[in-house]
């Protein structure tokens, strides 16, 4: 999975964000590490969107504050269940990454 | 809320560059890319922070552009709009459907693109791409002029360049070198090799390094140096297997050992091809008076030629003083490339014009084809704008139609292209340097894609603005069943396309005409000497096992035998052969009218020969006779001198029989009695004029090489076993080399010429073609148009004779004003190429007369079937539809 992706799965995996709220998420996770920027961030969205992976909220019932012109994205379960695959595999290769570190320390 | 939008001028900035994405991306997140823009602006408030994110984000949309346009393009074709996959997919289909009329177009653009893509490789490999050197822009030739001795180049003195080589400062090194050949002896078969004599430095100046060993030594480059030799890669293969220890080993040139010193690469390679190089090894102190090599030298970084011509001509001072108080010789500094290729200047000037205009002929038929048929599929556009296409989709539809046949056009174009080039290479009459790389390069390629894109356009233009133009009523409304006709701007455009096409076929036809009058002009030309049944053939005895006067005895030896073979009539050996070699001294005459102090003094030929030469070289004798056996001999010597040297030499009353003529500039020369007259030659082509020339028996001035002429009874080349027999016999170490007719050598020395002659006319024949299928197709397509105007006229009473005179007269007009701005442009063109007609005027009148008839000729004949078919029209079945 594409590192983009992946960090904005994880960004939408506790609450429904908007573009500039996921970018400034990211960064944060990534202490910095990560910077989506615009033309990056959305072409991602795009991509996710079409993928199934996420999906756009109707602006009007779940923030009813912002203007409809900022999209709100949300994980579907199949973006869930995706996050969770990379997880597990991000899991399995940092343990078998420890064991061959172990003899260093 | 509406979102917050960055503002000021990195707000302004950020909204322009998003314009580099698609629309649709812009359309859907315009408004948040800004708004995530100005959150990203938000958080600094340090000024060259916010620099860093603004370049950052700008970065970054340069950086997804290409992909976003993929994705919109695909995304657009999934949901059946404009994908530019299905734009061009949907164009072949359309070209194909009208496959005859696709078929002409894409060979119109092949035609123009392998002439102007072959025209191009020579001329990027003669005057873009860098010479095979490092920094080869600061490599200058260096040579000497002698205006008052009627000479452009004189060649090097030596002693000069040994004044040079001390005294200059603005170079970082200079060398000589020389073009020599030598017997090579392996086993029992004897050939000859080409070498280059050069001075130390040689290396140093091109910046090339030795494969093994190293450059030669000033020991070596010194008179009584040890004998030394540097070998190419290609020999120390073939003769040495490669073996690294070749260093050391010996080489027999001219049956004189040399110690092998060094390999040396292809690029050392100048100016011509090479096997062996040789030290030079002439002393500096030699009061020479010998103009023979050729000199390079590397300017210091940041010198200017201007810089370097003076500080040689202030470094040359000293030899005037000491050599030269009239200051006859300076010193000359041209860049490498000119030196090389300036002659050939107005040639590549022709090809180039030729080939753009066969190209810009082509694009206009290729245009006038696409606008005739963009109007006859305008009710189909019309539908199309109908049930909404917009008019942009339907423009571009028309500029990817040409884009594809461009392409198809130019891919066979370059292939043919590139078989051109190597015809015209073959066709060039000396194999061309080693260091001169022609093919397809960056550049090449890059012209060939420019020149597609350009076809596809101008192509494309014209039918993309009558697609522009069209409106849905229009197109639907025509009468019913109507054919949709095209309108009258559209025709004056059809025409006016036509007009050109013939204007620029003129211009190449005139040119075309003059090189090949100039050509037949030339070929007129007596050389001088005889051509037919002649052959010639050169043999040179080595220096180590032959004293002067033995190889005199040799040549004597060996010209008895050639004579007694069958087969040959007479036989007579010289110095320099026609169109070979230049020997030149200067001359005074006893009796002569004594020359000012800046009157020219010309530089006479000077041949030595033997008896019979004239006689075997066909060169006629005018009065008085030639030397023969017993004259030869004579310690005094005689002379023969051609007609040149009588006008330069003596008043027109004087009889030159019985004058005497020797040597100048020394007082002890001996006085040499003139016995004969002969005509001019062309020695030196037949393209240059006559020089003074003295013949002299060969014993006055031996030598260890002579050429010879063979004049046969029988086809020349069928004695040549018996000749290579006879050599043998008398000395089995020599070689036969440079084995030829007469008859060859005089088409070689035309070769240059008969080349650009022969292409310029192919171009313009192929321009003809163009042209005069551009006026038929565009008077049918004209004529269709008219189909019905012309049955009303047929069925209220009108002739057949008199419609087809109608569209004669159309034809005619078109053709005469097309004639007319083409002769004018050819009175221009022409001129560009006076420089190649030898004495055939620009303005010719033979020429110009011939052009125009063959035209008008042949636009007649082209308008005839139009016209024809024109008054067939039957009026009953055009009046019912």
């Amino acid at each position: 999975m594409k590192r983009n992706w992946f960090f904005i799965l994880l960004s939408l995996a506790s609450q429904d964000r908007h573009g500039s709220a996921i970018m400034r998420d990211v960064l944060e996770l990534t202490s910095g590490d990560l910077r989506l920027w615009p033309a990056t961030l959305y072409g991602s969205l795009d991509e996710l969107t079409s993928k199934g992976w996420i999906e756009e909220v109707s602006a009007e019932a779940e923030r009813p504050e912002e203007s409809e012109r900022l999209r709100f994205y949300r994980l579907t379960a199949r973006g869930r269940r995706e996050l969770r695959a990379e997880t597990k595999r991000l899991e399995s290769l940092a343990a078998a990454a420890r064991m061959r570190l172990a003899g260093d320390a | 809320m509406t979102p917050e939008r960055p503002q000021g001028f990195t707000g302004a900035l950020f909204r322009l560059w998003l314009r580099l994405l698609p629309g649709e991306l812009r359309e859907r997140h315009g408004v948040e890319l800004e708004h995530t823009f100005a959150a990203l602006l938000d958080e600094a408030r340090d000024p060259l922070r916010r620099l860093g994110l603004t370049l950052g984000a700008l970065g970054d949309v340069v950086r997804r552009a290409p992909g976003a346009w993929w994705r919109a393009r695909r995304d657009a074709e999934m949901h059946g709009g404009a994908g530019m996959i299905t734009e061009l997919r949907f164009a072949t289909r359309s070209a194909l459907r009208r496959p005859a009329v696709s078929l002409l177009v894409v060979l119109m653009i092949a035609l123009g693109v392998a002439a102007s893509s072959a025209v191009f490789t020579l001329v990027d490999g003669l005057l873009l791409r860098p010479l095979p050197w490092p920094s080869s822009e600061r490599l200058v030739h260096l040579n000497e002029t002698a205006p008052s001795w009627n000479l452009e180049f004189t060649n090097i003195n030596y002693p000069d360049f040994v004044v040079w080589r001390s005294g200059a400062r603005a170079f970082e090194a200079m060398a000589l070198h020389d073009q020599t050949s030598f017997n090579v002896g392996s086993g029992d078969r004897v050939s000859r090799i080409d070498g280059l004599t050069i001075t130390r430095e040689f290396l140093d100046v091109l910046q090339v390094q030795p494969v093994l060993g190293r450059p030669f030594t000033a020991d070596e480059d010194a008179p009584g140096g040890p004998p030394v030799v540097a070998i190419s890669e290609g020999l120390w293969q073939t003769q040495f297997g490669g073996a690294l220890d070749v260093i050391g080993r010996t080489l027999r040139l001219d049956s004189e050992p040399r110690t092998i010193v060094a390999v040396y690469p292809r690029a050392a390679a100048y100016p011509s091809a090479a096997d062996v190089w040789v030290p030079l090894a002439e002393s500096p102190v030699t009061e020479s008076q010998s103009y023979a090599y050729e000199g390079i030298a590397r300017l210091r970084p940041g010198v200017t030629l201007e810089a370097a011509r003076e500080d040689l001509l202030r470094a040359h001072a000293p030899a005037w003083e000491d050599h030269d108080t009239d200051r006859v010789v300076s010193p000359v500094v041209l860049p490498l490339r000119e030196h090389h290729i300036g002659e050939l200047r107005p040639m590549m000037l022709a090809l180039v014009g030729a080939a753009a205009l066969v190209l810009l002929i082509a694009c206009a038929n290729v245009a006038s084809v696409m606008l005739a048929r963009a109007v006859s599929a305008q009710r189909e556009v019309g539908v199309r704008a109908a049930i909404g296409a917009p008019a942009r989709r339907l423009a571009w539809q028309q500029i990817a139609e040409s884009l594809v046949l461009a392409v198809a056009g130019a891919a066979i174009g370059s292939v043919v292209g590139l078989w051109c080039t190597s015809l015209l290479l073959a066709a060039l009459p000396r194999e061309a340097p080693p260091w001169l790389e022609l093919g397809p390069s960056a550049r090449v390629i890059g012209f060939v894609v420019a020149a597609t894109i350009g076809a596809a356009l101008l192509a494309g233009v014209a039918p993309m603005l009558q697609a522009l133009r069209t409106s849905p009523q229009s197109a639907l409304s025509a009468t019913a069943g109507a054919r949709a006709s095209a309108s009258v701007g559209q025709r004056r455009l059809l025409k006016s396309a036509v007009v050109f096409e013939i204007a620029l076929a003129t211009v190449l036809l005139v040119c075309g005409g003059l090189l090949v009058r100039a050509f037949d002009r030339l070929q007129q030309v007596d050389p001088g000497f005889r051509v037919d049944h002649v052959l010639r053939f050169q043999v040179i005895l080595p220096e180590a096992t032959y004293a002067p006067e033995a190889a005199l005895v040799f040549h004597r030896a060996l010209l008895d035998e050639l004579q007694a073979l069958p087969g040959v009539r007479s036989a007579g050996f010289v110095t320099c052969m026609p169109l070979t070699c230049h020997q030149g001294n200067f001359f005074e005459a006893e009796t002569g009218v004594p020359r000012g102090a800046d009157d020219q003094n010309p530089v006479v030929l000077t041949l030595a020969s033997s008896p019979g030469y004239v006689e075997a070289a066909g060169i006629r004798m005018l009065s008085g006779t030639y030397f023969d056996a017993s004259q030869f001999s004579e310690p005094d010597g005689v002379a023969v001198v051609n007609e040149s040297f009588v006008r330069q030499f003596w008043p027109p009353d004087v009889n030159p029989i019985g004058q005497r003529v020797r040597f100048s500039g020394d007082d002890e020369a001996r006085w040499i009695d003139v016995i004969g007259v002969t005509q001019d030659m062309r020695h030196y082509g037949l393209e240059e004029d006559a020089r003074p020339t003295i013949i002299l028996p060969a014993s006055l001035q031996p030598r260890r090489g002579f050429g010879y002429v063979l004049h046969t009874g029988v086809a020349p080349i069928s004695i040549v076993d018996e000749v290579r027999s006879t050599l043998r016999t008398l000395d089995p170490e020599l070689p036969l080399f440079r084995v030829e007719t007469a008859h060859d050598a005089l088409a070689e020395s035309l070769g240059v010429r008969r080349m650009y002659s022969w292409v310029l006319s192919v171009a313009a024949a192929a321009a003809l073609v163009l042209a005069l299928g551009g006026i038929y197709g565009v008077l049918s397509y004209v004529m269709g148009q008219r189909t019905h105007e012309l049955g009303v006229r047929l069925a209220l009473g009108a002739r057949p004779a008199e419609i087809s005179r109608l569209v004669l007269r159309q034809g005619a007009l078109l053709t005469a004003l097309g004639v007319a701005l083409g002769t004018v442009g050819a009175l221009f063109a022409a001129r560009a190429l006076a420089a190649l007609l030898y004495g055939v005027s620009p303005g010719d009148p033979l020429t110009y007369a011939t052009v125009v008839v063959l035209l008008c000729g042949a636009g007649a004949g082209a308008v005839l079937g139009p016209a024809r078919r024109a008054a067939r029209t039957n009026p009953q079945r055009v009046l019912r539809q």
